[in-house]
């Protein structure tokens, strides 16, 4: 039973899947700890794991939560779930624009709010996660800065920022 | 036959890809460009165009592209096939990692990495919204909607497709009247 409502589960997030990975992390994160399949701390290390192995992050997130629920066919059900949603909308969406014409541009700026919407919900649920921790605290303001203010690969931010964690926990 | 050892070839192709490339979706973008030039099957203004297509529609950038440039190199099937290969490796790793993983749960460097790259990685989504924010024009409605929208969906979290689409609809239609 818990396999099916870890696909419906996905497969209902799935549809909102538009503004790229990190728009709806924050969903899933609401969902699976309201579930109680996860504590809020599971799910940070969930994130982190998602980020530095190879892969699309929200996908990533689906497969090690279905993995943590139910193990490998856990993981196996909520990958397909986030997957199919976007396709069946792909789909609609051909079909839709042969009988109404849409302002694209505008259309595109309405989906566009929405995943800041949606960022912003992911950006307030993961921070919660951090329980006001002085050191994650730090690491974001300055990665967040690297960011916005030079060209480095987000990547090698957030390898360096897992390396320099590392050291501080162990000392 | 010829076409199994065509279908054969992008799944590897993907599936390698896939492999080396940390960092989701836009990691794998200049590296699939590169290999796909080099195998003679795509130029890169064609790469760049399903880019584009594949990145405005749902669903992960990644899989998107591997579906559109699969099946260009080898039509349906070539799509299908370069999908699997990209999906397959993070799965597998995932798995790995989440059996490995629960067994090291106790141990300070593991944690200790983890959490500082959830530190990044919230920097990281942060810069990602500001970038958004800053990279068009916003009105005060679509300023309200995209506020009042994350806070009903904090709240009211069972209805987040409900709230997506009075978001959407909301922007849509609203544009006209708010115009100043």
């Amino acid at each position: 039973m818990e396999m099916l409502e870890l696909f419906l589960s996905f497969f209902k997030i799935g549809f909102l899947a538009f503004g790229g990975g990190w728009s709806i992390v924050g969903v899933i994160g609401h969902e699976v700890v309201e579930k109680g399949w996860l504590t809020s701390t599971d799910f940070s290390q969930i994130v982190s794991v998602s980020q530095l192995t190879p892969g699309p992050v929200a996908v990533n997130v689906a497969t090690y939560v279905g993995f943590k629920v139910c193990g490998i066919w856990g993981s196996a059900v909520s990958t397909l779930g986030i997957l199919i949603p976007p396709l069946i909308v792909i789909i609609i969406a051909q079909i839709v624009s042969k009988f109404v014409k849409f302002d694209e541009k505008r259309f595109n700026v309405a989906l566009r709010t929405v995943s800041a919407s949606l960022i912003l919900v992911t950006l307030y649920t993961l921070a919660g996660s951090s329980n006001g921790n002085l050191i994650t605290l730090t690491l974001a303001v300055v990665s967040f800065l690297l960011f916005i203010k030079t060209d480095v690969d987000p990547v090698y931010i957030i390898i360096a920022s897992a390396f320099l964690g590392a050291l501080i926990y162990t000392l | 036959m010829k076409n199994e050892i065509r279908l054969f070839n992008i799944f590897i192709t993907f599936f390698e890809v896939s492999l080396f490339t940390i960092g989701g979706g836009y990691a794998m973008v200049p590296v699939l460009a590169k290999r796909l030039e080099k195998k003679g099957w795509m130029d890169r203004n064609e790469f760049y165009d399903l880019l584009a297509k594949s990145q405005s529609i749902p669903g992960p950038v990644a899989f998107n592209l591997s579906l559109m440039t699969g099946k260009r190199v080898g039509g349906f099937w070539g799509g299908v096939v370069g999908a699997i290969g990209v999906i397959i490796p993070p799965f597998f790793a995932i798995v790995l990692i989440g059996a490995l993983l629960s067994k090291f749960s106790n141990s300070h460097i593991v944690i200790g990495f983890l959490k500082g790259a959830y530190g990044a990685i919230l920097g990281l989504i942060g810069g990602v919204l500001y970038k958004m924010i800053r990279s068009r024009k916003w009105n005060y409605f679509e300023i309200m909607l995209m506020i009042v929208g994350a806070f009903l969906i904090i709240m009211k979290s069972d209805y987040v497709i409900f709230i997506f689409l009075l978001i959407v609809t909301g922007v849509y239609f609203g544009d006209k009247k708010w115009k100043c």
